[in-house]
This record gives C-alpha cells, structure tokens and sequence, in this order.
C-alpha cells in the first residue's frame, strides 16, 4: 500500500494549478480542398485530441499557447501552434503512408514518434478486407512481431495468436484483447468432463476463440502492443503483449444528415490441401505387395467386411488391387475426398447507421454471417449489434459502447476420435463407397446406423449428421467512459466496463456411433464467464517551459472475473433420435468455477523535450487475491521506461534522411497465479492407463476423493517478464521509404508452473515458481512508394513487408529438472520445455543411430532400432516469418496482394505415418516393390569393437510402410516430424472505388471488390495445410497434426455503399 | 498541512481497506474439498487398485506370458518386448499417486480411533506395493509418499526392504482389524468385502503366503511359513471363493471391467495367445470356452509370436473375465491352493502337493464354468499323487487358473513354468523380466536407481 500513499501524495501535491483553455474550430482538407473525415487533432505533447467528422470539421479545447497537431493516415502532419485565432484550417499534403499517431495503452493516442517501443496498427479495413470471419485470423502475416496459427478451415474454429513468441510455460501466452480500452475475454474453452481423464485439446471439435465474436466490419484500428513496454499499464495479463481493438465511432453529419453504410459479400470456401491418396488398392491385409524374400507377390487377403453390418473389418488398405477380381464390392476406386467435401459458403452483411452533431455523435452497427463449411452440416451464424455514443457537454464528456453478439454453429469432430471427420476419412480405404448403404441417406445402413468399413470407425458423413455439436454464445459487452476537464491541466476520466457471456453447448452422439459406448451420449456444456473492469485515471499535464513538457497519469483499477463450466452427461440412450437428458439411464454431473480479483496503482509519466526527446516511466503495484496470504497483503511492483529521440531534429531538413528516430525500452510485468493453486486439495479422482476411460467416482453409488496428485503453495511469488528493446526508425525520400526495425531480448522468469515431481512423492507436480525462459528477436517493417503520384487518380505503387525472427530459449528449469512436459499428450509425442531448447519442442521416440548418425538396423527384420530414451525430434516454432504486400492503385482500382512466408517450424504429421501403415497414402501406392531402408547393421567384434556395415536386406513394402514411415510396432515417431515452411498467397484483392461522378449525388461512395484468400500455396508438409494445430487456441502445444481439418482457400466477391 | 496528512491518512486506510475487502474471501476453492472422510479415502484406494490390477499392467504381464497377444498398435509393441521408459508412467503414478498415497492418508486420518479402516488401508498398500516391486524391482517406500511435507523426492528401497516391509504391514493390518473398539467402521465404501473384517483378515494373510512364496529362489525361502500363513487364510477362504478378494465392476461407463472397456475401444489390439489356446485345448480344458470367443472358422485358434495377418479372425477375451461386470480377482482362494501345493512341493510333502492341487484344478473349473470338470478331465489332469506331481504341472496349472493376473508372470520369473520360447522377433532376446524404470522417475527423481535393460533380473529372481 506504500506506493499508492505514494501516488496519492503526488497527486495532491499538483492541486493548485490553472490555465485558461480556449476552444477552437476548423476544418481539415486535403491539397485539393476536399475534406478529410476521421483526421486527428492532437493538442501536442499530450493525449487531448479530436477526430474530425465527416465534412472535416473538429473542435478541441486547448490551453492557450499550445500547439495543434494535425494529423492522418496517408497525409504528411502538420504543426500549427494556437494563436488568437479560435478557427484554424489545414489543408494536409498526401504524403506517407506512415500512421502518425497510434492508439497505445488504456486507449490513449500517442504521436508514433514519441514512442519508446514497438507497437504496430492494423486498419480495420485491412482485417475486414482478407473476408476471414475471425478477426485474429485477418490479422495473420499482417505486422511483424506476431504469428497467427489457425487450427483448421471449418467454421468458428480457433486462430492462436503469439506476440514475440512464447513467455510463459503452462499459463496463458496469448495476449490480452482490449476493445475500446476494456478487456475482451479472447478464451477458447474445450468442453471437457470432470472424469475426462484426458486433454480435451487432442479431441472433440474445433472451438472458438472468442475474440470470434467481434464483427471485423466494426474495427477501425488493431493496435498490437508487442511487449511488457508496451503494455505495463494493464498489469499482469499484458505479459505476452496486448491486442488494442478500437470501434467505428460516429461524427458529425452536415445539416444533421444521416449517413448509411452498408457492404455486403460472399465468400466461396474451398479445401486448399490434403494428404495425397493412393486409389489403386483395396481394403485387406497382406496383399499387393512382394514379400520380403521372395518375387510372388502375395495373394492378400479381403476384409471380411461385410457389406452393412456393423463389426469386423480391417482398417487396413494393403488388400489386392481393386477391380483385380471378380468382387463386386472391389470393383471401383473412389475419390473419397471429393465425395465429402464441399464447397462452403459465407455470406456477410452489415449496415451502419451515424450521425452526429457538435456535441453528440452516434454509430448503430449491425452485422450479420452466415457460414455454411466444408465439411457438411458444419456452420457458423453470428449477429452482432453495437452501438457506439459520444456526448460532450461543457467540460464533462461521455463516450459509451455497447456491443451484442449472438454466434452459434454446428462443428463437426476433429482429432483423435472415432468420430473424426479426418480420422475416418483418410484411413477410408478407396474401394468402399461411402455412400453405399442399403439405407435412406447411403451413409447409413436399413437400421439407420452409420454404413462403416470397419466397425469401430465411425462413416464421416453418417457421424456429421448423427453426432452434431452445436454451441451458442450469447455476449454483452460495453463500457461507459465519463471525462471531467477539472481545468486546462487537470481532468478526470473514469471507465467501467463489462464483458459478460454464455456459451451453451450440446454434443450427440448417436446411439451406434463409436467414440463413446455405443449406446449413445449427450454432453451439455455451459460455460459462463463475466469480467467487470473498472479504470479511474488522473491526468495532469503541463509545460514546464516553452521545450519542455510533462504530463503524469495516476490510475487506479479493479477487475474482477468469473468463469463457471458446468458439464452434464447421459448415456444409455434408450429412444433414437430422442436428445434429451430425460433419455438417458446413466448421468454425471460436473462443475467448476474460479473468481479472480485483481487491484492495481500504476502511474505513467510523460516528459517531452522539444520534438526530440521523449521520455516515458511507469510503474504499477498490483494486488491479486490468487496469491497466499503474504503475497496478497503485500503485492508485487513491476516498473517501466522507455526513451523516443528523434535525432533527424538535430540535423538540417534534408530529402534523403526526412525522419530518424531511435528508441529503447525496459519493462516488467508480473503475473499472478492462477486460482486456488496455494493449498492443498481432495480431488475426484480418476484413474486411468490411457487406453480406455478408466475407473472414476461416482463409484457404485460411492463418492470417493483422493488427494489431489498436484501439491499447493502458499508462497508463489509473481511471475517476472523483463524485457529491453531497442530500435531504430527512419524515413527517406520525403517518408516515401519507411524503415522501422527493433531488436527486443525478454526475459522470463520465476515461471508459475505445477512444477513435475516424481509420483513416488505421492504426487505428481508442486506449484512453484521455477526456471528462465528467454524471447529475443528482430522485426523489420518496411514500406515504400515505388511509385507516387503527385495528384490523385494517377499510378501508385506501394510495396511493404515485415519480417519476424524469434529465437526462444529455455534457460532454466528447476534443479534437477531438465524437461518439463507442457501439455498431457500423445503416448507417441509430447511437447516439452527442455533446457537448453526452444519452448515447446516436440520429444518423443526417436531411431537408434550410430556415431555417425546413420540408423541401426535390426538384422532380422530389416527395420531400424528404436532408441530407448525418447529425445527432442522437432521445433514447432519457425526460424522467420515474413509477409509482403504489393499495393497498386489507379484510378480507383486499387490492386493488392499479400505473400505469406514461414520457414522452418516442424510438424508431427501424425495423419500421414498412420495411414502410411494403413497404406490409403499415396506414397504407399509404390507397393509392388521391396523397399531397403537406408541405416547400418552393426557388429559387435569379439575384441569389444563394433563394426557397421550398410544395410543390405530387403523388406516389403507393407512393412516399410507400417514399421518405418508409418506408426506401426517398434516404429519411432521421429519418422513424422516434417518441416512445415510455407510460402502462401495469404491475400489478393481487386478493389474498384466508382468516381463521384459516376455515382450520383444520392452515393457517397460505392466500391466493389474481389479478395482471393489462400490460393496459392508452396509447402513440402505433405498433410493438410502446414497452418494447422490440432490443439487449438486453447492449448499451449503447438505443431501437432493428428487427422486435423484440412485448411480452405476462398473467394470473396463484395460491394461497400455509402449513402 | 495537518489536516492534509489527516486526509491523506484517512484515504490511505480507506483504500487499504476496500482493497484487501475487494480482494479477500476468494483463495478457497469452491470446486474441491480440503478434508475427506476415511469413507471416501477408501473408494478411492480401492477404485485404484482396481485400475492397476485390471489394466496396462495385467494386460502386458498376459502378453508376455502368451496368454494373449498383442496384434496392433501398443499391444503388439509389447508383444515384440518393445517396451519403453514413457509407456507405463500413467500405471505408476496410479499406483502412488492413487492406491498408495491415499492408502496412507486413510491410515492416518483413521488412526488408533478407527483401526479397522486403518487395517484395510494396509493391506491395499502392501498388495499395491508389491505390484510395483514385482515390475519394477527397487522401488521406494520407506521414503517415499512425502510431498505433503514438501518433500519432492524419494530414495528407493532394496526389494529385499520392500519384501520385509510388505510382511510387516500384513502382520501389523491384522492386528488393526482384530480390534472391535472402532469410531466408524467401513460398510458399502468399501466395494471388495463391505466392511467384513475376517475376509480382510484372510487377505492379508493369504498375501503373505504370496510374498513369502515369491522367495521360491532365495536360500531363505521358508515353505512352512509359507504355508502357515495360507492355512490360516484357507480357514475364511472357501472353495466357492466367497471370501476371494476381486475387483467389483459393472455395465456403468465409468465402472467398467478394464478388459471389457479396452477390447471395446481398441477392438482387435489383443487376441488370445496361440501358447494358451492350444494349452487348454490340447487338453479339452472346459474353461477354453469361457476365457475365450470363438474364432472366425467356429473353433478356437490364438495369435502366433510372428506376424499375423488373420488377426482378427483369431479368438479374442471370452466372457468369463470380459464381459462389462466381470470381476478380475486380486486374491483369491484358487491362488492359495496353488501356492500350498508349490510349498508342500517344495517342502518335499508331494501327497499333500498333489491333493492341494488337484483340489485347485477341480474348484477353479467349477468356479469358471459353474459344473464341475468331466471325470475325463479330472482322469488326464486333475488325479496327481505323490508320484506324478510335478512343479511344472503346479505351475502350468495355476498358469490356467491365474489368466488375467500380474501374478502369473511373477510365477514363470520364479519357476520358468510353463515353459515359454521367447518372440524372435523381439527387441531384446528373451522375455522380459521386468519393466523400465518410469520416465517421469528418470526425468524428475535425483534419487531413482534407473534401470533401461528389462532383461535385468530383479532381487527374488536371482
């Protein structure tokens, strides 16, 4: 508490000031006189600014003598200082495409170049444009320092987002969400039963991340905050960076006039990539292959699949050749892919409504998706409704926004189920028609069970019909935001925010299908989640002389969040068809919530020497009621401070160098732990060997607990995330070239984990705060004006880029401890924190190698030795990403596209070793053939020496498929890691903008445009789409590719209207 | 200025105040208890060990042994000896993080005022213990199960230590469950004998003829304490294995026979081994039909220690011990007459090793096919005397009557019975003799003896 009597005495301290304000008006224009909406006003060296409406115009209110700050996208800036003038014109030059002034912490507008540190701004309009239903997906390739990894093409599946990296080993490392400077629960929630003794992240379906529920047509500017510098003033949940959403606001409106806006389109989605298929062989065993030792080639063996009944079956495809004999049901090749998929379509509607006048403005939004996927009876249905209102009235101002989504959808199973759309459709041999029943639909059979090759797979079309998961988020969101001007030095702001939603959901299994028993199950999900946030800020600001300015910030906030997740379950269905728990003879029940509180005191100070030197420090105490007794009484500090010079002040105006500005930083942030991890608890145990669902309570109509295998702390002690950065910004040619590159080394450390402990202890981790982690890296944004027209209407060439490049390093575990397991996952593959390894390596089995590294042949099998120690096999993460956009633009036709490039960042391709064994991939088609793998056989000399000769002995091709490349017995997994670098087509789009001439006076702007999403693509992973993540957003392990849904690329067709 | 500190005081206190108010009352979970009852620590030991006894490890240990064999996937990696350090972690940590942990809790919150509860929790600890020492050789125990005192590491016991310790506990749970004076006293919680303390008794009596008779190749091997302890056992235990302890299943999802549940998720991973089939069909054993289904020509048929791609055809688990509710026994009357019959064997007493085992062949094929075996049955294998008993045929015959328990790969590490040619297409030579050390004790416990050869051969197999 020390350091709020700190702050309290500093603000007292500054009482006493007062200066005359004065307000002044004016109007903004371009070169030609046309004027410029949405233009910022900015009173400089300070965050008091306006934003002009749509005939130019703006109003603020200043203190005599100070200068205004005129400012917008694509215009060079103007300083013009306050005379005895109250009206002040400007007309702006185009000029760069630079964005001058940046909406940075607690929603504040920065002038870009007195920032210390890296923050980048994305238009709303770009995010829009790339026609993606999920906002954190419009943002992949589009600023450096981030990486976007969707988990699949089906609707509402998640998008992950990382900022610089990963910074922390099992809490969250996605970033805080803001809109409209309240915090956006961006979770994504796996439905996952009490008893579930499993990662519900491997299975079930694709879930929403929920930043999902904010319309991409209601953005107007995504700023990313990239680092705790950035983003020290939103405490503890801004350690891995900060995602700034702020919303369309309305203005002024001449004559009181209403203006419309409306756009509309429709996106055709296709799937982009799948794994290759072999279609000349049919389901069986032991066929169409040479033996080993001989040239017959054996007989094979047919399933005894049997045409509509429900058991037996091989998965298997190394049966005869198809059509080799008289069996009819071998008698065609089917493409099952192009039987399943379909196209999807997404139609997308909005319509804005603002109007404004001097003092109050309004915008009413509505916007309305309708998604139908690639995967059938897959879809997405979001309304979303907002309303945006600003009114000022002498010094006191309220802005308030309000935001409804409703988004619901139909998803289908993804992963390692029975149930899974690819699981069952890749190992689907070519000879079985899916549609070949003898029932209604040709998926299913005469009982309406599902028409299956082998009995335990699940028919993909029979199981997206029959066992649907269907969610529904209802979400209100919005703050109100009062602002009192106590006197030209002083005011008062005040904001208190509320997110608060329900997410329903309802998942069947019919009676029959196979990822359950197969009596069939509801699951019903509903997950709760309210934060309240509220903000008060102290402003002061002040020019101490006529050079130097300062300001200082003392705020307080209090959040308070709530998540509740109650599960319930009936199985033993007895009536078809009938989805209601009342059905249901077997029932469990379980629940969870947590509440978390968090106080906090932080200050920013501002000191601003000429426009040169600009120097920020901030601080904050945070209270947080997760911690133990002590730690909550006495909380924690965390300090900041970064420095902006612009040295191009110091040397003459010259055209090559027009703006150089080098900038440095150091920041902390510390985060608290999660929830109820102090002591020590009883727990509903389960118990299980990972093959089946195991034993759990109730139990014979018995509870049972047992202690809970994860031992309490009541001395966790913050989490530390310190960070340096440092970077160096300069414009050429009359800011035509743009160079902006930074260097950032961040630190974590006393990371919050349940810390692995040997189960002989009786437990199996400790909360504790353990180890090092550290990011460092370089972003390089780059844009230039290739071509620049001196008058509007004629050729311009843009050409920008951004490059990211992240090297993460565990530095420490605890003693003794060298590896970390993340995440429970496969038995084959897990992703581990190793010290001395990037975080997040794959680690799993690899093949016994020799010194030289060749692999170790097994004599008798001809097949390679697995090591017994398993070891890392792979880094998920890529040593670069880079994107590049080439903007052209004409006469209204703007012409643009967006290249995507990852390199490196490995892949388990899980799918593709199993049904390399299963032998349905392409590569096993070549099975006519012996295979000789490549590696040593070793002997052991009588003297002790061991001798290596080349592996000489030939094996079939079902073995080498199943036992080398596939994931067959004595197989190691290291067979699967594959490199997954890609160069894509991210975008490319054709926007034509129609004259005013041709439009009529009724329009006030009308364009259509085409967006091509995803259409080319450049990769050697040889599954779906490299973007993939079976563990979706809600998972700290990445780079897992375990029948996955394949990714999509689309075609977007759209109009924009202003009346 | 006074009345500036005053108000600068005031404020202070108030925001103190309001902060620890706003943020105080919320550091308890409200989704799990901090106290249980001994009721509830019970269920819970006894749920996990019915885990461990019916899961992975049973499953492997008849894999190895050829009861079954592993076809696909897992299970064939354990049938070709592919058995690696990550493979068992989940059976391990069940065993103490689940029965071992909270057996000890239960003993100490049941205390002198419930000895009874405490007795029980003993016996459920030794019989997990020597699951884990009978696997996995030196284990810990005397330091182990100390992390609530924030102890995070745990030295490992000899097996000798082990052995000793699981005789002290048995000897030291009868004690506890002959006291009468109890403050409460385990009744449906617990599912094996519901609270019948001379069944538990007979238990731990029964588990000490085991652990003394797993000493079989140790120069201290005593038969007569051997079989001390199974006369006192046998004197509860009876031939209708009333008193037998067995894991209690039923059709629930989550109460399911494990065997039952695997071989419904990972249908085809396990058929029956070609060894055992063709054991009892040689010699018309009328449990053929009950441990097994049959294969797809109508007969019975296992899978051979080579690459089989009729698999699936073979016969798989039959309904005696895979059916939803089927019990898998843990301790059982059948067992001590084996046992008896080894340690008369032993003692050099071949009459009453004859009639003890021809008493278990008959009472075992009564219990499994609920008739008693045909005269012709009992003529060719269940009519031993003194001249025709052999330890071969004690143990092939408790090989029979054991299918489904780790026991029975103990007993073949002990005696060599049957007798077993190792899969050649193994990844070691020979059949395994113990499991690796687990991962997570190489990775996180400094004091973990680690052991990666499982041909190594363990204290008793010595």
């Amino acid at each position: 508490m020390k350091k709020f009597t700190l702050i309290l005495s500093m603000l007292l301290l500054l009482t006493g000031y007062a200066l005359a304000q004065r307000t002044i008006t004016g109007v903004v224009t371009d070169a030609k006189g046309a004027a410029l909406a949405t233009a910022t006003v900015l009173e400089k060296g300070t965050t008091n600014g306006a934003i002009t409406d749509m005939d130019g115009k703006y109003s603020i209110t200043v203190p005599e003598g100070s200068t205004l700050v005129f400012s917008m996208t694509g215009f060079d800036a103007q300083e013009i200082a306050v005379g005895a003038s109250k009206s002040i014109s400007v007309s702006l030059a185009e000029g760069t495409v630079l964005k001058d002034v940046v909406v940075t912490a607690l929603g504040i507008s920065r002038e870009a170049k007195s920032l210390g540190y890296g923050v980048t701004q994305v238009k709303g309009s770009d995010v829009a444009g790339s026609g993606e239903v999920n906002a954190v997906q419009g943002l992949a390739a589009k600023a450096s320092g981030i990486q976007v990894i969707g988990s699949g093409g089906t609707p509402g599946a998640s998008s992950k987002i990382l900022i610089r990296g990963n910074s922390t080993f099992t809490g969250n490392n996605q970033p805080l969400f803001v809109v409209d400077g309240v915090p956006y629960d961006n979770q994504t929630s796996s439905t996952s039963a009490g008893d579930n003794p499993f990662n519900p992240n491997l299975q079930g379906v694709n879930n929403s991340n929920r930043a999902l529920d904010i319309n991409p047509d209601d953005i107007e500017t995504i700023s990313v905050l990239k680092g705790p510098s950035a983003s020290a003033l939103y405490g503890t949940r801004a350690s891995s960076g900060v995602v700034l959403i702020t919303t369309k606001r309305g203005a002024k409106k001449k004559n009181g006039a209403i203006a419309v806006d409306f756009s509309s389109s429709i996106s055709v989605d296709e799937v982009n990539k799948l794994p290759a298929m072999q279609r000349e062989y049919a389901q069986g065993t032991g066929g169409g292959a040479i033996n080993a030792d001989t040239t017959a080639k054996a007989a094979g063996n047919f399933s005894t699949f049997d045409n509509n009944t429900l058991t037996g079956g091989t998965p298997q495809s190394w049966g005869p050749r198809i059509g080799s004999n008289g069996d009819a049901r071998y008698a065609n090749a089917y493409n099952n892919y192009d039987i399943y998929f379909k196209r999807g379509i997404t139609y997308n509607n909005n319509i804005a409504i603002s109007m404004g006048n001097d003092n109050t403005n309004i915008r009413f939004s509505y916007g309305n998706t309708s998604q139908s996927g690639i995967v059938p009876n897959t879809n997405l249905a979001r309304n979303t409704f907002r309303v945006n209102a600003d009114s000022k009235i002498d010094k006191l101002s309220i802005r308030t926004s309000a935001a409804f989504t409703s988004t619901a959808g139909t998803k289908a199973q993804n992963g390692s189920n029975l149930s899974g759309v690819m699981l069952t459709l890749a190992r689907m041999p070519a000879s079985f028609n899916m549609l070949g029943g003898n029932g209604e639909n040709g998926y299913d059979t005469q009982s309406g069970d599902g028409y299956r090759y082998q009995g335990n797979y699940d028919n993909p079309l029979w199981s997206v019909y029959n066992n649907p998961f269907k969610d529904e988020v209802n979400r209100l969101n919005g703050n109100i935001q009062l602002g009192y001007e106590v006197n030209k030095w002083f005011n008062v702001s005040y904001r208190l925010g509320a997110d608060s939603y329900s997410d329903t959901r309802k998942q069947i299994f019919a009676i029959g299908s196979n990822t359950i028993p197969t009596s069939g199950e509801i699951q019903e999900n509903a997950l709760n989640h309210l934060e309240v946030n509220s903000d008060l800020l102290l402003n002061f600001k002040k020019d101490i002389t006529k050079d130097f300015t300062a300001g200082l910030t003392l705020g307080n906030n209090l959040n308070h969040r709530f998540d509740k997740d109650l599960f319930t379950r009936g199985r033993t269905l007895t009536i078809p068809n009938f989805y209601n728990m009342s059905n249901a003879t077997e029932r469990y029940v379980s629940e969870s919530q947590a509440t978390k509180r968090l106080a906090g005191f932080f200050f920013d100070a501002n000191f601003a020497f000429k426009n040169m030197l600009y120097l920020n420090v901030t601080g904050r105490q945070d209270y947080s009621s997760t911690f133990g007794a002590k730690r909550r009484e006495s909380g924690f500090f965390y300090p900041g401070a970064n420095l902006s010079f612009v040295f191009t002040e110091l040397i003459p105006k010259n055209n090559i160098l027009s703006f150089g500005k080098l900038r440095a930083s150091y920041a902390q942030t510390g985060i608290e732990p999660s929830p109820y991890t102090t002591r020590n608890y009883y727990t509903s145990r389960g118990f299980t060997d990972g093959f089946t669902d195991g034993l759990s309570f109730p139990y014979g109509g018995q509870n049972g607990f047992g202690l809970s295998t994860t031992l309490g702390n009541q001395n966790l002690e913050p989490e530390l995330v310190t960070a340096y950065e440092a970077g160096i910004n300069l414009r050429f040619l009359g800011n035509r070239i743009n160079l902006d590159v930074n260097y950032y080394n961040q630190t974590s450390s006393n990371l919050l984990v349940a810390r692995p402990i040997p189960v002989t202890t009786g437990f199996d981790a400790q909360r504790a705060n353990i180890g090092k982690m550290r990011n460092q890296g370089i972003e390089i944004e780059l844009s230039a004006d290739i071509i620049k027209a001196k008058e509007q209407g004629k050729f311009n060439w843009n050409l920008s880029g951004n490059f990211t490049r992240n090297r993460n390093e565990v530095l420490a575990l605890a003693p003794g401890v060298d590896e970390i397991d993340l995440e429970a996952a496969f038995e084959s593959i897990g992703s581990f924190a190793i010290v001395g390894q990037p975080y997040g390596v794959l680690y799993a089995t690899k093949w016994l190698r020799n010194p030289n590294g060749d692999l170790i042949i097994n004599p008798a099998t001809g097949l390679p030795k697995v090591d017994p120690t398993r070891g890392k096999v792979g880094n998920p993460y890529p040593d670069f990403t880079a994107g590049i956009r080439n903007t052209l633009s004409w006469k209204g036709v703007t012409v643009g596209a967006l290249l995507d490039i990852r390199k490196g960042g490995d892949i388990w391709g899980g799918t593709v070793a199993r049904i390399n064994r299963f032998g349905t991939s392409a590569a096993s088609g070549d099975r006519n053939r012996t295979y000789i793998v490549e590696g040593v056989v070793a002997t052991t000399l009588p003297t002790g020496e061991v001798t290596y000769a080349a592996n000489k002995k030939p094996i079939s091709a079902n073995s080498y498929f199943s036992n080398y490349l596939g994931d067959g017995s004595a197989s190691a997994t290291e067979n699967a890691i594959f490199d997954g670098s890609w160069i894509r087509l991210r975008e490319v789009s054709l926007t034509y903008d129609v004259p005013a001439k041709l439009i009529g006076p009724a329009f006030r702007n009308l364009s259509v445009f085409a967006t091509g999403r995803n259409l080319w693509l450049s990769t050697k992973y040889p599954g779906v789409d490299p973007e993939t993540s079976l563990t979706g957003a809600s998972s700290n392990v990445g780079g897992f590719d375990y029948f996955n849904m394949p990714s999509t690329k689309s075609y977007v067709l759209g109009l924009r209207v202003g009346f | 200025m006074k009345k500036i500190s005053f108000i600068l005081l005031f404020g202070v206190a108030l925001v103190t105040q309001g902060c620890k108010s706003f943020l105080d009352g919320n550091e308890i979970s409200p989704n799990s208890p901090v106290s249980a009852t001994p009721a509830l620590l019970l269920s819970t030991v006894e749920v996990s060990t019915f885990a461990n006894f019916s899961g992975q490890l049973s499953r492997s240990s008849s894999i190895l042994m050829q009861q079954s064999q592993g076809v696909l996937n897992q299970a064939e990696d354990v049938a070709i000896y592919t058995i690696l350090e990550g493979d068992n972690t989940n059976e391990w940590s069940s065993i103490y993080t689940g029965a071992l942990n909270n057996s000890k809790a239960l003993m100490d919150l049941a205390g002198d005022k419930s000895p009874n509860y405490r007795g029980i929790a003993k016996i459920l600890y030794a019989l997990n213990l020597g699951l884990a020492t009978d696997i996995w050789g030196d284990v810990p125990n005397s330091d182990a199960l100390k992390g609530l005192t924030g102890q995070i590491d745990a030295k490992y016991d000899s097996q000798e230590a082990i052995y000793a310790a699981i005789q002290a506990m048995l000897s030291d749970a009868i004690v506890d469950l002959g006291k009468t004076s109890n403050l409460i006293e385990p009744g449906d919680d617990d599912y094996i004998f519901k609270g019948d303390t001379d069944k538990w008794i007979a238990t731990a009596n029964a588990l000490k003829a085991r652990y003394a008779n797993h000493l079989s190749k140790k120069s201290n091997y005593s038969p007569t304490t051997v079989l001390a302890n199974a006369n006192a056992a046998l004197a509860t235990m009876t031939a209708n294995g009333a008193a037998d302890a067995k894991c209690v299943f039923t059709a629930a999802g989550n109460e399911l026979n494990q065997w039952y549940a695997y071989n419904d998720q990972r249908g085809d991973y396990i058929k029956m081994g070609k060894f055992f089939i063709d054991l009892m069909a040689n010699t018309n054993d009328p449990r053929l039909a009950k441990y097994a289904t049959k294969d797809a020509a109508g007969g019975y048929s296992g899978s051979p220690l080579a690459n089989d791609p009729t698999s699936k055809d073979r016969s798989a688990m039959g309904t005696y011990f895979g059916t939803d509710a089927a019990p898998i026994p843990l301790v059982t009357y059948v067992e001590l007459k084996f046992i008896q019959a080894e340690a008369m064997f032993r003692m050099g007493n071949k009459i009453d090793a004859a009639t003890a085992f021809n008493t278990a062949v008959i009472d075992n094929i009564t219990q499994v096919t609920g008739a008693a075996p045909t005269a012709a049955y009992i003529a060719a294998s269940a009519s031993e005397t003194d001249a025709t008993i052999t330890l071969e045929k004690i143990m092939t015959q408790k090989y029979i009557a054991m299918f489904t328990q780790p026991e029975v790969w103990t007993d073949w590490r002990r005696t060599g019975f049957p007798t077993l040619a190792a899969d050649t297409r193994g990844a070691v030579i020979d059949i395994p003799r113990r499991f690796p050390t687990p991962l997570t004790e190489r990775l996180y416990n400094p004091k973990a003896t680690v052991i990666s050869n499982i041909l190594t051969k363990m204290w008793w197999d010595n």
